[in-house]
């Protein structure tokens, strides 16, 4: 199974609470690491307070972790030739070990300023946002380098494959200009519910990753604006399926034993903790559950 | 030598392999090293211990015409900063965004993430990307002119410097421990001087005779004080490109291979790109024709260039392989080559003069050329009381000298249009 854990969002107001952000991250990113886990560090809502920018706090943690890493992006923030650049050069250097989960906002506005009118579907938009993704990380093989001193020859520009995309939404010619092997690039992560080049998927269906949200107690729940009525708080651990995936109340054995029944391929955890907590939470987490493997890639 | 009080600024332009074409091919060095992370990381490591003021990384979002004969920038900036942040301590980190191809208030955002981390160690270097290649990576069909790619940095930098100091609404960026970080801006057109007259802290030049350099010093003096702005909130720092050895036979016989280095093919199209002919097929062992080029009012590119090219031509009939050999395959950016000492002399003379506060320096070949600069030429500097022996302050603002931000100068004038 695959278990991607989220760092719960936290205030960033200065350099002091940017770097408890930064240390609370790679904490909870080598605790998971630990088990195989990897560490999803999400995007703010676009109308949100001040946030660090995942790709910008993935390069910073690329340093110390020695585990995987998925930064959320939003496509309606970033053109995507510029978040493929910043995934392609994370996954430089964590290679093998990034993955990015796409998350459908719309058109960002470098592209909207020439783009047509905003398509009514977000979700057909985000499947192309993810199809020049996927062309823009085959664009510029790793092989097309040869360092060829003697001839004068530093590369085969005819090995780079430009996306050469123009779809209703999108239209990006180039190859990037980060080259990478193939076979490390970043997973590409969507919702199940949209039929998309994604390498793996998340939400509800069997064979994805179940969202599993977690409180450990009712306290928790309630902070998180969760509504328990009376007979759910004397019946925990309480187990349940809503729109979003499963929601789990309960301690860590409870929720180790419904993400083995309910979510047998895998999961994306969000647990409703501090950033600060998190590190500690999954260190009791982390060894009730089976064996985890790494992010894997479509062929 | 005349008096000037404080000491010199000084950057290394991390330029992928170096500044010159053939760089990559330099003996000893991995030809692909560009495109390795411990190759920036060691050089920005380097630049901490020699106490200067910043690494600064070029950037543009597209992939470079020439990769056949020259690396690019491997690595996108924020990200590769954020990773620099996490291994230095107090090193400024200067990257190049583009203001035509980012959304204001998310690069506002990233970049004043990596401010905050790095505890206020951030400059933006602001540049509109030109070329219609770039532009088709972002659903364009054409590139944008010269007047609107300026129209766009102004009001981008404007909204940008504006979310770095919290004006509008919510803020979209953690308080900056340098009250916002250091805007720095290239760009010796008149709308780049305009521009920079507004916003920039630090302008880098490529000034090639201290005349240029004071003649551009005036010209930025005189847009800044349009906007209120005086004098030494403005840090003016050319790019220098050096080359070092510990003899001046030596130092002439490195650049010599410099120039030897440079891919032909490379050396021709950039030839031709600067003097607006098609030298794609030509025998590199025929003589220059003498007609080759025509008279100076059909130059396309810089007229200086264009006469220096005909001189050449008229004076020694040079085939096209000397002729590219004569003009070495520099990138445009005045070269310093000699003795470390009389690199550090040439700095002296340039710094005293007033036509520059500091240096982008610009190695010839990376990373020994950084090595050389940084172990030979710094410890100079340093012995003559020309630059700092230890870092005092702790933000790039500080270790500019910057003065610190006044209410007045945070509140931008933000285009009526946005």
């Amino acid at each position: 199974m695959t278990l991607i854990v989220e760092l719960p969002a936290a205030a960033v107001s200065d350099a002091a609470s940017a770097r408890a952000v930064a240390e609370s991250a790679l904490a909870a990113a080598e605790a998971a690491a630990e088990h195989g886990a990897a560490l999803l560090l999400p995007e703010a809502p676009l109308d949100g307070a001040a946030h660090l920018d995942p790709s910008v706090l993935a390069g910073l943690l690329s340093a110390s972790a020695t585990g995987s890493l998925v930064i959320e992006a939003d496509t309606g923030r970033h053109a995507p030739y510029n978040l493929a650049r910043r995934i392609q050069s994370l996954a430089r250097i964590l290679p093998g070990r990034l993955g990015v989960l796409l998350r459908a906002g719309g058109l960002d506005p470098v592209t909207a300023a020439t783009a047509g009118p905003e398509r009514a579907d977000a979700d057909a938009a985000l499947v192309e946002y993810a199809t020049v993704l996927r062309a823009l990380q085959r664009s510029f093989p790793q092989d097309a380098l040869l360092g060829d001193r003697e001839a004068g020859l530093l590369a085969d520009s005819s090995k780079l494959a430009p996306a050469a995309h123009r779809g209703e939404s999108y239209a990006v010619a180039g190859a990037l200009n980060v080259p990478l092997d193939p076979a490390l690039r970043a997973a590409v992560l969507g919702p199940d519910h949209v039929d998309g080049p994604f390498d793996r998927r998340i939400g509800r269906a069997a064979g994805s990753l179940r969202r599993v949200l977690w409180a450990s107690d009712p306290t928790a729940a309630d902070r998180a604006g969760i509504v328990l009525d009376a007979a759910q708080r004397e019946s925990l651990p309480l187990v349940a399926t809503t729109d979003d995936g499963l929601l789990v109340v309960g301690d860590a054995t409870a929720l180790a034993e419904a993400i083995e029944r309910h979510a047998p391929d895998g999961a994306l955890l969000r647990p409703l903790v501090s950033a600060g907590r998190l590190a500690v939470v999954l260190r009791e987490l982390l060894p009730l559950l089976p064996r985890r493997e790494p992010l894997r890639r479509a062929a | 030598m005349t008096e000037r009080s404080g000491q010199l600024h000084i950057n290394v332009n991390i330029l992928n392999a170096g500044v010159f074409g053939g760089s990559w091919r330099f003996p000893g060095h991995d030809p692909l090293g560009a495109y390795d992370l411990e190759h920036y990381l060691g050089i920005a490591r380097k630049a901490e211990q020699a106490k200067l003021d910043a690494v600064f990384l070029a950037d543009g979002p597209v992939v470079e015409g020439d990769l056949a004969y020259r690396p690019g920038n491997g690595f996108e900036p924020s990200v590769l900063l954020a990773r620099i942040a996490a291994e230095t301590s107090r090193i400024g980190l200067i990257g190049t965004f583009s203001s035509s191809y980012n959304d204001a208030d998310e690069l506002a955002a990233r970049l004043g993430a990596i401010d905050a981390l790095s505890g206020g160690r951030l400059g933006w270097n602001v540049v509109t990307t030109a070329g219609a290649r770039a532009a088709a990576n972002f659903g364009r069909d054409g590139e944008p002119d010269h007047g609107a790619r300026y129209r766009r940095a102004a009001e981008v930098t404007a909204r940008v410097v504006s979310g770095w100091a919290h004006h509008d609404g919510a803020p979209v960026t953690p308080h900056s421990p340098q009250g916002r970080p250091v805007v720095v801006q290239a760009g010796a057109s008149k709308d780049g001087v305009g521009l920079a007259g507004e916003h920039a802290e630090v302008i880098f030049t490529a000034a090639q005779t201290l005349e240029e350099g004071l003649a551009f010093r005036a010209a930025i003096d005189a847009s800044a004080a349009g906007f209120g702005r005086r004098p030494e909130e403005i840090v003016i720092l050319p790019g220098v490109s050096t080359v070092i050895a510990s003899t001046e036979a030596e130092a002439a016989e490195r650049r010599a291979l410099l120039a030897d280095l440079v891919p032909a093919p490379y050396a021709l199209g950039r030839l031709g790109g600067q003097l607006g002919i098609d030298l794609g097929t030509v025998d590199l062992d025929e003589r220059v024709p003498l007609d080759l080029l025509g008279p100076l009012e059909h130059a396309n590119g810089s007229q200086t260039f264009y006469k220096l090219v005909v001189g050449i031509v008229r004076r020694e009939q040079p085939t096209y392989r000397e002729l590219l050999r004569h003009l070495g395959g520099g990138a445009g950016h005045r070269i310093v080559v000699g003795t470390p000492e009389q690199v550090a002399d040439d700095l002296e003379r340039w710094w005293r003069s007033g036509a520059a506060d500091g240096f982008n320096v610009m190695p010839d070949a990376l990373p020994t050329g950084f090595d050389d600069f940084a172990d030979q030429v710094i410890p100079i500097l340093q012995r003559r009381g020309l630059f700092r022996t230890e870092y005092e302050g702790s933000t790039l603002r500080e270790l500019l000298d910057l003065p610190a931000l006044d209410r007045a100068r945070q509140q931008p004038a933000l285009a009526a249009a946005w």
